[in-house]
């Protein structure tokens, strides 16, 4: 045992690690460039999201773009991580107006931005609370029945003559009772396994009366069940006609089994399915995907919003400028478009986009409906936290499972709903 | 004197700084957060109020009675498949049983997630597939009920976890002295005899930590929970640790999920030590 050598030994280790933190910390601070970090929380499309940040590289030199992708349900928790460790990323994409709220004292205020003015003007409210603009659109995604035209084709169906809830209801009649020649394993593939498509289809009967006003949507303290008479004529046509049993489907299985191999003729899902889709069969989306809407008060359409928005986060003054920069890019420059439009199939948040652009018929129709005058925006992504996995995904569940009334549903959401907001709203 | 006590901190210094930046620091704030509203962004002092509400919680106290039934099915189930494993493999030592112990032991190599996606094509498109053509309806509408989720879970964690345990119980039936097993064949034991009255005491020591690594596992189950059922349907499937982590990170109540960890802690703490207690208790009444 000598002292000594164990002292010196002790001594080098710890000027090796002393060095190798200093080198880290320096790390990024001595080149002058500037790297800004973008926080995605949809996995799906991260090739597309570094592709983009690989042609804005290019064109500009001092500026490194880093993607950051953490998604499936841990996306929230891996935010919070870095805003609490101080690491907070420049770009950050949020999901509706409780994450936006959540991190509001984090966010630059986006009024002044240019792009502000090109955006759809119903995907606005989504973005905006405290009286600012603290989010910017990402996209436009339509939600109503995807259908397989192949299938409605071999069953005489003309999806253009579905104009109310009794045709609606008369087609589905119609597949069912032709389910043996058409191979059909059930005529819709809904999902009842996973509580996200429960939410997002409740949203198709709980968005009318706040008139594409999210903020109120976030404000409410009550559901309105309004029209609660609508969605159970739809819930048990579904529930009827669906693959059995439901709680087994799942999402994937759904899209890239049931509904490409036309083993189904709806599915309860949006313009998201089309890079899958596209994947399993080049061209499939262009030539067999059509969407049907919901029939709930008169005339049906498909609705249309946004699920994800872009923020800038106020941590890093001296990097403000190259994420809003970045973000003014995305949005507007012809090499970007290219890539959202053609790759990642994002029907562009912007008004007048030139509608040849858009690679299939689907996002076509998706982009003029949102658009228009009548667009209807969902409000899933305002409800209270947790309202989705804990309150209205196991209710639905258990409607389907025969456990609860629909009555019982109807209360149960309402005082859940309630109680969550008392929780979370209490500032 | 004193070199020998400065070596020893010297020594022990490097793994205690770590242990209390990991371990020990980010516990006693977790206690102490556990007594605030906290949302991860703000908290508040609301003192013992998470705790009343925790025992009142219908959710919560579901997921504790269910986490106890999978604990008990888990590890009474893994230690029988593994012990039956071990006997199978140490019965004779050629090529065949050295295969058999990999295969048993794979499982064991494969993470949570994989496991818990792998299982979920199993019990809903194969089992789904045998159904439709045998007509027998044990198959059809695995995972879509209560009954046929927590059944999943458990066959999951046997599958995965027996090959493991296999592992110590081969350990410990190799380490029997031969000779014992000889005389006891001499004096004309059979097979079971040598089992019970051989094998089994001189395998104490072996249930002891097998017991222990199933039961510390099973109550802190999660990926392969999130995989294959995600808490469906309508949440009776949802473990301890699941509950906790979506009040933390879904619903955001950051306090009250960290009350319901130290709980948890407290619960898993107690076993253990009951458990060692009564296990090494047991073991010594066998050595006397």
């Amino acid at each position: 045992m000598n002292l000594k050598r164990m002292s010196l030994l002790l001594l080098t280790l710890f000027c090796v690690i002393s060095i190798a933190v200093l080198e880290f910390a320096n790390y990024g601070s001595t080149s002058n460039s500037h790297t800004i970090e973008f926080f995605n929380q949809k996995p799906e499309v991260t090739s597309g999201y570094q592709e983009l940040a690989r042609l804005y590289e290019k064109t500009h030199p001092n500026i490194k773009v880093k993607i950051t992708t953490v998604g499936n349900g841990s996306g929230a928790s891996a935010l919070q991580a870095k805003f609490v460790s101080g690491d907070a990323p420049d770009i950050v994409m949020l999901g509706g107006l409780p994450e936006i709220d959540r991190y509001h004292n984090r966010l630059l205020n986006l009024d002044n931005l240019p792009i502000q003015k090109k955006i759809v003007p119903s995907l606005k409210s989504g973005g905006r609370i405290y009286g600012h603009s603290l989010g910017v659109a990402v996209d436009i995604e339509g939600y109503g029945w995807a259908y397989n035209k192949a299938v409605f084709k071999k069953a005489g169906i003309d999806a253009g003559r579905i104009k109310d809830y009794a045709s609606f209801k008369a087609a589905v009649e119609k597949l069912n009772a032709q389910k043996k020649a058409l191979g059909l394993s059930g005529v819709f593939g809904f999902n009842g396994a996973d509580t996200s498509s429960i939410t997002s289809f409740s949203a198709q009967f709980l968005s009318q009366s706040y008139h594409n006003n999210l903020t109120k949507a976030y404000r409410s303290q009550h559901l309105n069940w309004r029209y609660s008479k609508r969605m159970a004529d739809y819930v048990d046509l579904v529930k009827r006609y669906n693959v059995k049993p439901i709680l087994s489907v799942r999402y994937d299985a759904s899209v890239q089994d049931l509904f490409f191999h036309g083993k189904v003729a709806m599915i309860p899902q949006g313009n998201w399915i089309i890079p899958t889709l596209d994947e399993a069969q080049k061209g499939f989306s262009a030539k067999n995907l059509g969407m049907l809407p919901y029939f709930v008060k008169g005339q049906g359409q498909i609705m249309t919003g946004s699920s994800w928005y872009l923020g800038i986060t106020n941590e890093h003054p001296q990097r403000e400028k190259d994420a809003k920069d970045f973000l003014q890019w995305l949005y507007n420059s012809p090499e970007s478009e290219k890539v959202i439009v053609q790759q990642m199939r994002y029907v562009p948040p912007t008004i007048n986009f030139d509608l040849n652009k858009l690679p299939d018929p689907l996002s076509k129709e998706i982009y003029r409906i949102g658009t228009g005058k009548h667009a209807q925006v969902p409000v899933h992504k305002q409800f209270p936290n947790g309202f989705n996995q804990e309150a209205i995904g196991p209710n639905m569940q258990r409607y389907f499972a025969n456990k609860i009334s629909w009555q019982q549903f109807v209360q149960r959401t309402e005082s859940q709903y309630y109680q969550l907001r008392q929780i979370q709203g209490g500032k | 004197m004193f070199q020998k006590k400065y070596y020893y901190w010297l020594f022990v210094l490097p793994s205690l700084l770590l242990i209390s930046i990991i371990i020990l620091i980010p516990f006693l704030i977790g206690i102490y957060y556990s007594f605030t509203n906290s949302n991860g962004i703000t908290a508040s002092w609301i003192g013992l109020k998470n705790y009343f509400l925790l025992f009142s919680d219908a959710n919560f106290l579901q997921s504790c009675w269910l986490t106890f039934l999978f604990s008990l099915l888990s590890v009474a189930g893994i230690n029988v498949i593994a012990l039956s494993f071990a006997l199978l493999v140490t019965r004779q030592d050629n090529r065949f049983t050295k295969f058999l112990r990999t295969i048993f032991f794979i499982p064991n190599l494969i993470g949570g997630i994989l496991l818990g996606f792998i299982w979920q094509f199993i019990f809903i498109q194969v089992f789904g597939a045998l159904g439709s053509q045998l007509h027998l309806s044990f198959f059809s509408g695995w995972l879509s009920t209560p009954e046929s989720g927590l059944w999943g879970l458990v066959i999951l964690f046997w599958w995965q976890m027996s090959g493991y345990i296999m592992l110590i119980y081969v350990a410990f039936l190799n380490a029997i002295p031969r000779s014992t097993i000889e005389s006891a064949k001499l004096d004309g034991a059979n097979e079971g005899q040598i089992f019970w009255w051989i094998k089994l005491p001189q395998l104490a020591p072996a249930f002891t930590i097998s017991l222990f690594l199933t039961l510390a596992n099973s109550f802190k189950l999660y990926e392969q929970n999130l995989a294959l059922t995600n808490g469906g349907p309508y949440r009776s499937t949802e473990m301890i640790a699941m509950n906790i982590y979506n009040t933390a990170f879904v619903n955001y109540q950051q306090g009250y999920a960290q009350a319901a960890g130290i709980l948890l802690f407290i619960f898993v703490a107690l076993i253990s030590f009951g458990q060692l207690y009564f296990s090494r208790k047991g073991e010594h009444q066998n050595e006397s």
